[in-house]
Order: structure tokens, then C-alpha cells, then sequence
């Protein structure tokens, strides 16, 4: 929260002149985000519009996201990244803390967002809350309850995909 | 009956109308106006019945002498009467001749009226011309080639100049019929109303006459023996032929014609200049004789544009090789300072030729061989010593700074003439620094030097003895003009030769010695600051390897922490061949040498995969062969072709290579150089390190693709165009779906329906 009261003032200051800046750091973050060919989760920018981008996560081997790939969408404000882009599932994703409509519940999109998270870190975050969901506040009830028994879950998540993508 | 009336009238001012009335009808009645047609219709028949055929001039002449010679003797018939008549008036002869000139001008302007314009201006043309050959001057170019130069001249003169051509070695007319012919001529009026016609003739006399002396001829001065020309021969037939106009039209005539000749001259020279070029500096006469008649014409337009022209046709284009290109504009640059000082022109015509050279690829590479050749033949080889000499301000530093300051005081305004032209302006500085024109055309000195690095290179690659004094100096020179922190990366290559040199001097007395004597030199190079180079990778022989490894131990050891990695296809392996019949000593790449040394019948049979014959020949097959050294097929087959040019080894047939026993004596002159070295010379070249560049953008692509599907080219296009940062994309379309369908025939990439997507 801190790190957003402490940048939120500077947000008015740079107002008009942010749409350059902004547009060069997310072209900066793409050329960063492809060149260092992280595995897992890779993102785009959507048709002609650098501030809406397309991303592709991967999940982990070992999870029961394995060999199941989600697409998001992330779109940023002309604030960024004094203030966190809008990060959904456009893929439907069965989670404790994604909810049908896609909004997830991650800490670091919210009031724990800080200038020094870029769009591979979300990413990578995201990819790893796939494997280690935040059972205490969950948004789907069910996936949450299910969470402990991974065998099922793993079958229903598969099921789930399936007709997700179908 | 006039006459009788005559004695009648008394006195002054009556006497004087009565014989202003008498003396018109004096005239009337010799020529009355439907008489005057007559008087030429001799003439006209001549001129009908000859018109076909062309070599009747002296006919035509002779007709005009003798149909004005009878209008002579009229008009003198008419002044003898009025003569007369005056002084039976008793008329003061004064008061008599004004009236009898406009008697007598009437009948002129009657004359004329009868003798249809373009006729008239025919038959002078004619006549005037016979005039001007007893003078010697003819409208005749003696030289057959001068179409180029008729193309623009007015199509009429075409038929004359035929006409004149058989004529022109003999005078039809001799000096005293001349005479009187522009007697004859002044007398009827009509010498001053052919003024046209002669300033015409006497044009097409001097471009002829310039024509025939001066075309093609650059080595020698012309436009002193011109001069002289004009003043003695052409002069003396003006004199001569015009006389009866009246002294300003004379004077006007040779003003006219003086310029004309300037005018001709420097036309000639400027469409012939591209040639000039060629030959500077041999013709430098020809320059300086431009550069004089530039001075009176102003035709400095007329040369940017003309020269612009020619460029375009002869030189920028395909057909011509970057160095000619690179000569000719040298040599343009020489010339055109010396045509016009101030630059203007210059800078207006090789605007053209820098965008074109900055198209090519290989510009700067011809650049920097031609300005590092150590012959004297080469296009910039003393440039680079010439120019960095006491001037050396550099490029980078001294320019606009104290160079443009000192001399303010000379400041001139750029010359109005190709004012209009001169969109570009080049610092004063910089005009007459030929090294400086070209390396600016890329507009900075970036790509100038990473070119000369890789040439440094390749040529320090080369080098077996350590030995750097060339290059040394080469750099030592650049420096000067490019400043020290450029050149630092060929500061570094020279000094790893050096450092080398030590090196392996250090290796050899440690490690060699014994029965592993140790034949290797190595070149330690500092990667960081070395273009980038090739690598091939392919196993070296046991023996060689085993080599290295001593030789990199011993590197360790004095370098500590420092490893060798070895680049093995670079450098060069003295082989020598032995054959049944003789020896074959060859200088040929490390992989060349590999590749020989497994058709080596002990080799082969420690390896194994060849067939061994009794005699000792070796059989590969090429895939086994290809295996054994570590390179794949096609590479092996490409290295082959050297071996088998040299007849050291035969295709066997069925994919398989076969050494021989005996050489023969075929072969010597082929495998005679390091042919195998030639066309690698073992340093990434520009264009792949584009290619390389490339690469960078399949990520892109990758990433693009991954996350919006399937995409056409076009779009793959803008979206690089748009979202790679700091617009570093500037390939084209084609050459970015080139690079796709690369990408595609290695299956990195997949493509239907016009969509590029990745591979499932």
C-alpha cells in the first residue's frame, strides 16, 4: 500500500506527457520479455494497440496444470505502472482464485503493486499461483474445496478445459 | 519623256518635287512591280530545277551573280538617268542623291517583296555559304560522328549540310567573283537583310569548326588555338562578307559570335565531361579549358544538369561495378573543385551518386580495400596519406570547429548560379577532402570503421608471420582521421597479433622439444573486440587436437586464469602430400587438411568406415567421411571440389571419394595457390551479421504468433514496425518474408493459407 500512496502524487504531474513514456517502457518490457525467452508465459501486444497485450501462460510441469495452456489479456492504464494493468483469463481457468469471469485475485495486481513488477513478472506470478492457489479467500468455492484432493481436481480441471477452449 | 519636260521647270524647291516625281517613275518604269518577279524568275528556275540534286551550288551561286548583276546594271542605268535628269534640273548633287537613295530603296524593298522569305533566306544560305568556304571556313564538320551533337540543332540544317558537303573541299567561288557578288549584293540592300542568315551560318561554322578540332580530344588545350582562330581566319571572312552591313552590325555580329563560340565550346565540353572524368587526370587541359569558357557562359546549370543525366545513364546502375562508380566519383569530385571552387556544383551533382552508393552493400567495403591497398594503382590508396597528412583535423573532431571559424573573414555566398541546385550544403571544411565525401555518404564514420574491422580482420587472419607493419601503419593513418576511441577495437587486434607473437614464441620454447614437436602457431585473439567470426565446427585430427590441447595447456599456464577456445577452422595448415611419384606441397584451410588427412591409409584404418586397397588407396563414402570430421554432407561435398580440382582425389562414383597413388603432373598449376583459402576468409561479413540481426526479430515473431495465432505477413510486418523499440526494424517486407519462409523450410515456422503460425 506504501508504494502506492508514495507514487500516486506524482500521477497528476505526469498526466499528459505519460502516453510516450508509457508506450517506451512497454516497448521496452517486449523487447525484454522477448528476449529472454522465459518458458511458460510469453505475451503480446494485441493488433495495433500497444496497450492492450495478449498473454500465454503454460502450467508447470508437475501441477495439475500440466500441459494446459490459458490465455490472458492485459490491458494498461495510461498510468503505468504507477497503477497495475487489468489482468484477466480470457481462456476459462479453474482456480480457488479465479472466478468465471476470468478477474483473478492476486495480491501483486491489487494493493500490493509496485512500478518494479513488469509484465513478466505478472506473468510468472500468475504461473506460479496456478500451482500454489491462496485457499484462505477464494473466489470458486468449489475449485478451492477440491484443491486437497489434486487427483480429482486434476480430472475436473481437465474436463473443465476442455470445455473451455471446446 | 521625261526629258522633255525636263527643260521646261525653272527653279529650287519645284525642281527638286519635279525631280523626286521624275525619279520614281524613272524607277517604276526600269523595274515595275510585276517586273520585279521577273528578274528573279531566272534565279528561281535554277533553284527549282536544282533543288533535287544537292551538288549544284556553284549553279546556284552562278545564277545569283548573274540576276543580281543584271538588277546591278539596272539600278546603275536608273542612277545614270537621274544623274542626268539632276543636272538638266540643275539640282545641287547633294539635294539629288537623297532623293535618288529613296528612289532606289524603293525599288529595293520591291525586289524583295518579290523574292519569296524562305527562298531568299535558301539562296542566301547558300550563297553566303560558298562566300564563307573561300575563307576556308565550312559548316561542314569533317568529322563523321557528330550525330550526337546534330540531334538538337534544328532538323532544316540536315539537308543544307548534305548539300555543302561535296562542296566543301573546293571554293565554287574565287576571291574577285566574291568581290563582286557583295557588291552586287550591298548595292541591291539585300546584304543587310541576309544578316540573320549569316549569323546563322557563321554559328553552324563555328560549332563545326569546334566540332572537328576539339571533339575527343581532352589531353590538349583547345579553347587557345579557338581564340586564335576566331581572331585571324574567322575574323578576316566577317570582315569580308558582311562589310556592306555597316560597321555596328559587324561589331554586334563578333560580339555575338565570340560568345557563341564560348557557348559551343562549353557545350561540347559539358556533354562530353562524363568522358573528362574518365580520364582524369590526363584530361585536366580539357577541365581547364571548361572551366575558362564556364567563366564567360555561365552554363553551370546546364552542366549539373547534363552531368546528372549522364550518371544516371552510364554509371548508376547495375551494369557497373562499385569500384568504377567509386572511381569515376573520385575523379568527379577532382574535377568539379577545380571547375568551381566553391563547391556548389559539386555538391548539387553527386548528391544523386551518394544516395545510389549508399544503396549498395558493398560500398564501404570498396572503400576501405581501395583505401587500405598498399599499391599505387589503387583508387584511394595516397588519399589516405595525402589527406590525413598536415591538415589531419579528422572527421570526428576538428570539423565546424576551428576550421570553419578561421577563415570567416574569406567568406564568400555560395554562387548564385546552381543556386537553386544546391538543396545539400557540405561544410567548406570538408569539399575538397575526397576521403571525408565518401565515408560521409553514410553520414557518419560507425559503419566506416566496423567495416575496416572486419577487413582488419580477415587480412590479420591471414597472416601466418606476425607480421603487422602494413597494417599497423594502415590503422596508424586511420587514426588520425577517424580519432583515437574508434579505432580502439583495431588498436586491440593489432596488439593481440603482437601479444600472439609473444605468446607463441613463450609456447614454442616451453613445450616444444622432444618427440612431440610441437607445429602449431596460434593467433589469441580478444573476442570482445574481434568482429564476429564463423565457426565451423568439425573434429580435428587426433594428432592436431593433441597438439592444441599441449598448446592451450601451455597458454594456461602463463595466462592463468585464462583458457583457450579454439577456433579450428580458421587459419591456415602447410600440408605436404606424398605420392607415389612425387610430393605436392600445399597451403590450404584447417578443414581442407582435415578432410585430406583421413585419405591417409593409416588414418583411415584407425578411424575406419573407408575401404583400403592394396596400393594403399583410400575409398569414402562421403556420408561416413562427412561423419568422421563432423560436418554434415553438403559441406563435405563443397570441400571436396578443392581436393578434387587438384586431382588428389577422384569421385569414385556412387557418393564415394577415392585417393589416388600417383599424382601426375596435371594438377600442378590448379593446387598450385591456397586456392581452399579464397572465398572464406574466416570473418562474418556484414551481411551476415544483418542476417544475424534477423534473428533477433524471430523472437518477435515467435511471441507475436504464440499469442495471437496465425498472422499474415503484412501484419507480422506493422506490428514489428510498431512495437520493436527504438524502431530498430528496417527491413522491408520482402526481405521479412524471405526471412519467414526461411524460418519455414526449417520448420521453425509453419505457413497455409497465407498465414504464417507456429509449428504444432
Amino acid at each position: 500500500m506504501a508504494a502506492v500512496a508514495v507514487s500516486s502524487p506524482s500521477k497528476p504531474a505526469t498526466g499528459e506527457s505519460s502516453g510516450p513514456k508509457v508506450a517506451k517502457r512497454l516497448q521496452s518490457e517486449l523487447m525484454s520479455l522477448m528476449m529472454s525467452g522465459d518458458e511458460g508465459v510469453s505475451a503480446f501486444p494485441d493488433g495495433d494497440n500497444l496497450f492492450h497485450w495478449v498473454g500465454t501462460v503454460k502450467g508447470a510441469d508437475g501441477t495439475v496444470y500440466e500441459g494446459l495452456e490459458y490465455k490472458l489479456s492485459l490491458t494498461f492504464p495510461t498510468s503505468y505502472p504507477y497503477s497495475a494493468p487489468t489482468v484477466k483469463f480470457v481462456t476459462p481457468c479453474f482456480h480457488p482464485n479465479v472466478d468465471q469471469y476470468g478477474n483473478i485475485c492476486l495480491d501483486i495486481l491489487k494493493d500490493k503493486w509496485s512500478a518494479i513488477y513488469n509484465v513478466s513478472t505478472i506473468l510468472i506470478s500468475i504461473r506460479s499461483l496456478l500451482g500454489e492457489p491462496n485457499n484462505d479467500s477464494p473466489l470458486n468455492g468449489y475449485a478451492a474445496a477440491l484443491w486437497d484432493n489434486q487427483t480429482e481436481y486434476r480430472a475436473v480441471n481437465v474436463k473443465k478445459f476442455a470445455e473451455g477452449t471446446a | 519623256m521625261a526629258l522633255e519636260a525636263a527643260g521646261t521647270v525653272g527653279t529650287g524647291a519645284e525642281a527638286e518635287a519635279l525631280f523626286s516625281a521624275y525619279a520614281r517613275a524613272i524607277a517604276d518604269e526600269a523595274l515595275p512591280p510585276q517586273r520585279a518577279r521577273d528578274v528573279w524568275s531566272g534565279l528561281l528556275e535554277v533553284l527549282e530545277a536544282k533543288r533535287g540534286c544537292d551538288d549544284e551550288a556553284g549553279v546556284v551561286v552562278g545564277s545569283v551573280i548573274e540576276a543580281t548583276g543584271k538588277i546591278v546594271g539596272l539600278f546603275e542605268a536608273v542612277a545614270t538617268a537621274l544623274d542626268t535628269l539632276a543636272a538638266a534640273l540643275g539640282i545641287t548633287p547633294e539635294a539629288a542623291e537623297s532623293r535618288q537613295t529613296a528612289a532606289l530603296a524603293g525599288l529595293q524593298a520591291a525586289l524583295q517583296v518579290a523574292l519569296p522569305h524562305t527562298l531568299f533566306e535558301e539562296v542566301m544560305a547558300v550563297v553566303y555559304k560558298e562566300a564563307l568556304l573561300v575563307f576556308g571556313l565550312s559548316v561542314v564538320c569533317r568529322d563523321d560522328d557528330d550525330e550526337e551533337y546534330d540531334d538538337e540543332d534544328d532538323d532544316a540544317e540536315n539537308d543544307d549540310e548534305d548539300e555543302a558537303a561535296t562542296s566543301a573541299g573546293s571554293a565554287v567561288l574565287g576571291l574577285d567573283s566574291l568581290t563582286q557578288l557583295m557588291h552586287q549584293l550591298s548595292v541591291l540592300g539585300l546584304a543587310q537583310a541576309s544578316v540573320s542568315v549569316v549569323t546563322q551560318l557563321l554559328y553552324r561554322v563555328v560549332e563545326a569548326h569546334i566540332l572537328s578540332q576539339a571533339k575527343g580530344e581532352f589531353e590538349e588545350a583547345w579553347l587557345d588555338e579557338l581564340i586564335r582562330w576566331m581572331e585571324a581566319d574567322v575574323a578576316v571572312a566577317v570582315e569580308a562578307v558582311v562589310k556592306g552591313c555597316g560597321n555596328a552590325t559587324v561589331a554586334h555580329l563578333r560580339e555575338r559570335l565570340w560568345f557563341h563560340m564560348y557557348e559551343a565550346f562549353g557545350e561540347l565540353r559539358i556533354r562530353e565531361l562524363f568522358d573528362i572524368i574518365v580520364d582524369f587526370p590526363d584530361s585536366a587541359p580539357a577541365v581547364e579549358d571548361l572551366r575558362r569558357a564556364l567563366a564567360r557562359t555561365w552554363q553551370h546549370e546546364r552542366l549539373v544538369d547534363v552531368l546528372s543525366a549522364a550518371f544516371d545513364k552510364r554509371l548508376l546502375h547495375l551494369g557497373a561495378n562499385t569500384v568504377d562508380i567509386l572511381g569515376q566519383y573520385v575523379s568527379s569530385i577532382k574535377v568539379l573543385t577545380r571547375l568551381d571552387p566553391s563547391g556548389v556544383m559539386l555538391d548539387s551533382v553527386s548528391h544523386g551518386i551518394r544516395n545510389y552508393l549508399k544503396n549498395r552493400e558493398d560500398t564501404i567495403r570498396c572503400v576501405v580495400t581501395s583505401l587500405t591497398d598498399p599499391s599505387p594503382t589503387s583508387l584511394l590508396g595516397g588519399e589516405l596519406v595525402s589527406a590525413s597528412g598536415p591538415t589531419g583535423s579528422g572527421v570526428g573532431g576538428g570539423r565546424g570547429g576551428g576550421a570553419a571559424n578561421e577563415d570567416y573573414d574569406n567568406w564568400t555566398p555560395a554562387p548564385l548560379e546552381s543556386g537553386a541546385l544546391s538543396a545539400t550544403t557540405t561544410a567548406p571544411a570538408a569539399r575538397t577532402d575526397i576521403l571525408a565525401m565518401l565515408v560521409n555518404i553514410y553520414g557518419s564514420q560507425e559503419l566506416f570503421v566496423s567495416e575496416y574491422k572486419v577487413l582488419l580482420a580477415s587480412k590479420l587472419l591471414a597472416i601466418t608471420d606476425y607480421n603487422t607493419d602494413d597494417q599497423v601503419r594502415n590503422s596508424e593513418l586511420l587514426k588520425l582521421r577517424f580519432g583515437e576511441s574508434s579505432m580502439q577495437p583495431a588498436e586491440v587486434m593489432l596488439k593481440d597479433l603482437a601479444d600472439s607473437k609473444r605468446i607463441n614464441a613463450y609456447v614454442h620454447s616451453h613445450e616444444g622439444g622432444g618427440d612431440n614437436e610441437l607445429v602449431v602457431s596460434g593467433t589469441v585473439i580478444s573476442r570482445l573486440f574481434w568482429p564476429p567470426l564463423k565457426e565451423v565446427n568439425f573434429q580435428l585430427p587426433p594428432a592436431m587436437a593433441a597438439q592444441m590441447e599441449t598448446y592451450a595447456k601451455a597458454f594456461h599456464s602463463l595466462k592463468t586464469p585464462r583458457t583457450l577456445s579454439f577456433l579450428p577452422n580458421l587459419g591456415s595448415v602447410s600440408l605436404t602430400l606424398e605420392f607415389d611419384d612425387t610430393e605436392l606441397e600445399v597451403t590450404v584451410s584447417p578443414l581442407l587438411a582435415t578432410i585430406i588427412s583421413y585419405f591417409d591409409a593409416k588414418t583411415a584404418a584407425a578411424v575406419g568406415g573407408a575401404s583400403i586397397a592394396v596400393d594403399g588407396t583410400v575409398t569414402w563414402p562421403a556420408r561416413a567421411l562427412a561423419k568422421v570430421v563432423g560436418i554434415d554432407v553438403a559441406l563435405l561435398r563443397k570441400q571436396m571440389v578443392y581436393w578434387l580440382a587438384a586431382s588428389v582425389v577422384v569421385d569414385a562414383g556412387d557418393e564415394c571419394y577415392a585417393s589416388v597413388s600417383v599424382l601426375g603432373d596435371a594438377p600442378s598449376s590448379s593446387a598450385g595457390g591456397a586456392g581452399g583459402m579464397d572465398a572464406d576468409s574466416g570473418v562474418a561479413s556484414l551481411e551476415d551479421q544483418k542476417a544475424e540481426e534477423m534473428r533477433v526479430y524471430q523472437s518477435y515473431v515467435n511471441g507475436m504468433l504464440g499469442n495471437l495465432g496465425a498472422l499474415p505477413a503484412e501484419r507480422i510486418h506493422n506490428m514489428l514496425k510498431m512495437f520493436v523499440a527504438n524502431s530498430g526494424y528496417t527491413a522491408s517486407l520482402n526481405e521479412l518474408i524471405s526471412f519467414l519462409n526461411t524460418l519455414v523450410r526449417k520448420e521453425e515456422l509453419a505457413f497455409a493459407d497465407g498465414m504464417y503460425s507456429l509449428p504444432k
